[in-house]
């Protein structure tokens, strides 16, 4: 059986894409789940970061930005994983694209700023076209990103997310220090706010089935 | 196995018809293949060479555009410059290492 493909992408830079896949892989790793990360960012943050800082379950890591070489990485992994989460780079490249046309869903990060929000809605539009030119379904959400919970600015950028008709998630990841640290410390928060965070996020994309189950024992 | 998730309803589609698909939407919206990515400032894209003479670059753009470049260099924290820069560069323009740091570089007084 195929593994699900979730692809994580914003034309937005800085949306907290990378973020938010070092926090999925992780945890799900952690839960007994296979999980690749494809690195399809030229930067190579994702696989930059695993090489030098993660510490936690293992996560099978690609590093392809060009988007043939992407397209075969993610259709070899598949069959050996429950789940090929797919980081993208914030510059709405060819590679993008494709990821976003290989995934069984597409993940949206969106932080709390106008430009965001324009952003969000320009990169739900492209999934859109992939998902017309390949006669398919490709569901995409926006993820709520580095919200600060009580600011006005949150709520605006959520009621503006939801005023333009935007789907979103319910469940988000905060503007949280736990996952700043994360980026240097290699360790994905498990517990604490922001690892309820993570587990509200799993268990919303699993109630959409867009996320394989925990292993069985 | 563990792969207890809900599976999608269609088999997944082939690295080829990805392509495909990819190909004929990037067309449509005008994106850059990947390797016109810029490289980031750090990643010193250009061998160090002799200081080259300045020139002064005014745009005049719409608002909306203004504000775009204006939030991006905040939450990227680069000068709109360098953002500037960085989408040439991703055009295939020669741009200057030193045009892509994040920070305004410091005067060199007085070297060489
Ligand atoms: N939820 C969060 N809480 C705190 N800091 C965050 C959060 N999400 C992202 N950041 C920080 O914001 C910065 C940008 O995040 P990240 O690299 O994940 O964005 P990205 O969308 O992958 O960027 P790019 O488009 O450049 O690939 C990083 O410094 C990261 O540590
Ligand atoms: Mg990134």
């Amino acid at each position: 059986m195929a593994a699900t493909v979730l692809t994580v992408a914003s034309t937005k830079g800085g949306a907290g894409k990378t973020t938010m896949v070092m926090a999925l892989a992780g945890t799900l790793a952690a839960e007994g789940l296979r999980v690749a990360v494809v690195d399809a960012d030229p930067n190579r943050a994702y696989a930059s970061w695993s090489e030098a800082a993660y510490e936690g379950a293992a996560v099978t890591v690609r590093a392809e930005a060009d988007e043939t070489r992407l397209a075969t990485a993610i259709d070899e992994l598949a069959p050996l994983v429950d789940l090929v989460l797919v980081d993208t780079a914030g510059f709405g490249n060819r590679a993008a694209l494709l990821a976003i046309a290989a995934a069984d869903a597409v993940l949206v990060p969106c932080t709390p700023s106008r430009a965001d929000v324009e952003q969000a809605a320009k990169t739900l539009q492209l999934v859109e076209g992939a998902a017309r030119a390949a006669r398919r379904a490709i569901p995409a959400r926006v993820v709520p990103s580095r919200l600060k919970q009580v600011t006005a600015v949150s709520r605006h950028a959520l009621a503006e997310l939801d005023a333009a008709g935007l789907p979103r998630t319910q469940a988000g990841l905060g503007d949280r220090v736990a996952f700043a640290e994360m980026t240097f410390s290699g360790r994905v928060p498990g517990g604490g706010e922001a690892g309820q965070e993570v587990a509200g996020l799993v268990a919303e994309l699993r109630g959409l089935g867009w996320l394989p189950g925990p292993p069985s024992r | 196995m563990s792969n207890k998730g809900l599976k999608p309803a269609i088999v997944r589609p082939s690295a080829r018809d990805s392509l495909a698909v990819a190909q004929a939407v990037a067309d449509e919206a005008g994106l850059p293949p990947a390797t016109l990515r810029p490289v980031r400032p750090g990643a010193a894209p250009r061998p160090e060479e002799g200081e080259e003479a300045l020139v002064q670059l005014n745009i005049r753009v719409r608002r909306g555009l203004g504000d775009q470049l204006a939030d991006r260099a905040r939450s990227e924290g680069v000068t709109q410059k360098v953002l500037v820069c960085q989408a040439l560069a991703a055009m295939g323009f020669e741009v200057s290492a030193e045009d892509l740091r994040p920070a305004a570089t410091p005067r060199r007084r007085g070297s060489r």
